[in-house]
């Protein structure tokens, strides 16, 4: 399968041969040169896009470490909610200092009973705040020990007389109050879950869309270029 | 290099091996329309690897190795080649006689045949590739390389006769 006299021929006069290109030729291969030297220097840009997705990828890193920190304090909140209804029992089956004490007179010129409900509630500080809860007839609550009693105390009550006479302590009442609602601990976590997951997603979201903006109108100019 | 990105050394190498080169091109491709659009696509690879040539062999050389290798891709790319797996093949050897063929009629023989042999024969007896580096160009194996050339040498041997027939009028 050795080339032989006749294929010696043939390469030779195919060797020797020249055919003249056209003159647009080199027009042609000269743009083509232009658009690929011009391409060179945007390499910067490839860069730059890769560089904003990387600033992206860390931004969605910071989201979600973000999310990770406020699911843990969900978490922690959740756990505390039971202690802080033992601590509302608690307070319920402390002891409770009952006073009727006699009212300021009313317009009438008459002095009315009043029963006194002192409640001293421990607090986790240690500190004992005392609590003064005021029955009003009008309430129709009243500590008695016998019927007659009860005949006595059911009389007509200033209301205005006897909210002046709750003194200072008025903001431990809301406490208590606080301490009686009951906090279903599940549906708070839900709700708080459901709200965070869509924040979370509308960011996440944001971020590739504006990424995504970036990358495509940098690939565009570079295209176009 | 010096010649890289500079605008007038590149038209000088290009003005010394275009017309050359684009009668390569014009073996392997039928249209020399297309064989120029593919020679200018080689010479874009040729500017922008300069700096890969190694200075082993002669820079000739090394341009009419990529002219070839984009001719090949470009038919490749155009038209998926078949090469039938026949490992079998023939000693075809042309009749030993001094060719009265002019360029133009070796050029229009090897249009001629289908691409497949047209690019076996002239990489091995117009570049001088051995049959196991054409294998390799190709993606086929040695075998086939043969095979493709003895079918190619059968078919230009039945040209040159027809056309010897023709010339002496006795067809």
């Amino acid at each position: 399968m050795e080339p032989n006299k006749l294929e010696e021929d043939f390469r030779d006069k195919l060797n020797s041969r020249t055919i003249q290109p056209s003159e647009m030729a080199w027009d042609r291969l000269d743009a083509m040169l232009s658009v690929s030297e011009k391409k060179k220097p945007k390499r910067s840009n490839k860069w730059l896009s890769m560089a904003a997705v990387f600033v992206g990828m860390l931004f969605v890193g910071t989201l979600l470490m973000e999310q990770q920190k406020q699911d843990q304090k969900i978490k922690e909140t959740i756990k505390m909610a039971p202690v802080q209804d033992s601590i509302t029992t608690e307070t319920i089956t402390e002891p409770r200092v009952i006073e009727t004490v006699l009212s300021e007179p009313t317009k009438n010129g008459r002095k009315e009973i009043v029963t006194v409900v002192k409640t001293a509630t421990k607090v986790e500080s240690g500190t004992i705040i005392e609590q003064q809860t005021v029955i009003t007839p009008e309430t129709q609550i009243v500590e008695a020990t016998s019927p007659k009693e009860i005949k006595k105390v059911a009389t007509m009550v200033d209301a205005v007389s006897l909210l002046a006479s709750v003194d200072k302590n008025a903001p431990t009442k809301s406490t208590i109050k606080k301490g009686n609602v009951k906090v279903d601990a599940n549906s708070l976590l839900s709700t708080v879950e459901g709200e965070i997951t869509t924040d979370y997603r509308e960011g996440v979201f944001q971020t590739i869309n504006r990424n995504f903006k970036t990358v495509k109108s940098a690939v565009a100019n570079r295209n176009t270029e | 290099m010096a010649v890289e990105n500079n605008r007038h050394a590149q038209h000088k190498i290009y003005s010394l091996f275009a017309p050359k080169m684009l009668s390569v091109c014009r073996q392997y491709l039928k249209d020399v329309h297309l064989a120029e659009d593919v020679m200018i696509t080689a010479f874009m690879k040729v500017f922008t690897n300069l700096k890969t040539f190694e200075h082993k062999g002669s820079f000739e050389g090394w341009i009419r190795r990529i002219m070839v290798n984009e001719c090949i891709s470009h038919i490749r790319v155009q038209k998926p080649v078949k090469f039938t797996e026949d490992e079998s093949y023939f000693e075809e050897r042309f009749n030993d006689i001094e060719s009265q063929l002019s360029v133009d009629d070796i050029q229009f023989l090897i249009d001629k045949l289908p691409d497949g042999y047209r690019m076996v024969f002239n990489l091995y007896a117009v570049e001088g590739y051995k049959h196991h580096e054409i294998g390799k160009m190709l993606g086929i194996s040695e075998g086939t390389s043969k095979s493709q050339l003895s079918h190619a040498r059968k078919m230009l041997q039945e040209q040159i006769n027809k056309l010897k027939n023709y010339q002496n009028g006795t067809e």
